[in-house]
């Protein structure tokens, strides 16, 4: 009788903390990050620019190296085929000025090829610098920090350099774990609360010639001992690092994550 | 008797916290570490009369630390500050060598364990 009692204070207690959670909106597992990751943008982006710019690039050298280009400067310098003769020391000459005109140019396509692919393994090289060092990193942060909003203090952001970025993660870390401080602290507080208020209840209960609490007191004294439950079931509603809420104690975690080290 | 004392704990809110309840006792807090590593190398360098050690903390937790602290120096002092149940963790603080065990919502009781070991 007594251990069915039980069972069913448990399972009330299971449904309120459950309600908590479901209230806080705390401990969603499966809770998907909201936010677009920025790497993607920025792969997005980056492919934007290629598609946009590599045609264009393209088609310039082609037309550097064109039969069109050299034969438009071939005409520039003889001048129309209609008026220069067929043979004469002029025409002579400035053939051989087209020929190194010619040379020039391919040498030119040659140089903007060698150039403009410099230029483009200079920006991928920038490009995956800035995704490693910032982007991901950011990335990281934002997906912790949605987390950690939904009650995982157990998460912590990797802290893997101690630029502007990593000091950002680390003081993300130290509001997650003075928050979980705070929380254990009013865990234990109200516990030591409930365990005072369960003994004036059993002082007052034993009075010789009294009826236990005045009405009035009792019912006071109901909705304090409820606020206090209220309280812990929100605390109980967070995932901790490195402990756990075993019905009144706050223990190690067997299994703690060991992450947010710096490996600087 | 005033006391040079490192305060070891990851959170800064709790260091300030443990520091405003020592000073009134005429302590100096010589310095504050936030992991146990950092814990260690202080101790090796400032050697105070006393450290405050929480237990769960990044990296190296507060008994790895303790005891690092102890291998070098076994007359150390150390008091573990925690949230962990103190019925349960109590007695492995002691037969490491701990002088005190104190749950952090019952801080105030540092003082008179430093007073009167």
């Amino acid at each position: 009788m007594q251990s069915l009692k039980d069972q069913t204070l448990r399972d009330q207690k299971e449904k309120q903390t459950s309600e908590t959670i479901q209230r806080w909106g705390l401990k969603k597992n499966g809770a998907k990050y909201a936010l677009p990751h920025l790497s993607k943008k920025m792969w997005f982006c980056f492919s934007l620019v290629i598609i946009g710019t590599l045609p264009l690039i393209a088609s310039l050298i082609y037309e550097v190296g064109s039969e069109r280009l050299h034969s438009q400067i071939v005409e520039s310098i003889v001048g129309p085929a209609s008026t220069v003769l067929s043979s004469s020391p002029v025409l002579d000459a400035k053939t051989s000025e087209t020929g190194g005109a010619a040379i020039i140019l391919k040498r030119l396509q040659n140089r903007m090829i060698l150039v403009m692919s410099a230029v483009f393994l200079a920006v991928i090289v920038a490009i995956l610098f800035i995704m490693r060092r910032v982007i991901k990193p950011l990335d990281e942060i934002g997906e912790t920090a949605f987390k950690m909003a939904h009650g995982h203090l157990d998460e912590l952001v990797p802290v893997r350099n101690r630029n502007e970025i990593g000091k950002i993660g680390e003081l993300i870390n130290d509001l997650s774990i003075d928050l979980q401080e705070i929380l254990l602290h009013v865990w234990n507080h109200t516990r030591q609360d409930i365990i005072l208020m369960e003994r004036i209840a059993a002082i007052m209960s034993s009075r010789p010639g009294g009826n236990g609490m005045p009405v009035e007191i009792k019912e006071d004294f109901y909705f304090v001992k409820q606020d206090i439950e209220d309280m812990r079931d929100m605390v109980k509603a967070f995932n901790y690092y490195h402990v756990r809420l075993d019905e009144e104690k706050v223990l190690v975690n067997e299994h703690p994550r060991v992450e947010g080290e710096c490996h600087d | 008797m005033s006391k040079r004392i490192l305060i070891v704990d990851d959170s800064s809110m709790m260091r300030k916290m443990i520091s405003k309840i020592l000073q009134p006792g005429g302590h100096t807090i010589v310095g504050e570490a936030k992991t146990g590593a950092e814990a260690v190398n202080l101790y090796k360098t400032l050697e105070p009369d006393l450290v405050t050690m929480d237990i769960t903390m990044r990296g190296m937790d507060g008994f790895t630390a303790a005891k690092e602290i102890l291998r070098f120096d076994d007359k150390a002092q150390i008091i573990f500050l925690s949230n962990l149940d103190k019925d349960k963790y109590g007695p492995d603080a002691q037969s490491l060598g701990a002088v005190g065990y104190v749950n952090k919502h019952k801080s105030r009781e540092l003082l008179d364990i430093i007073e009167n070991p």
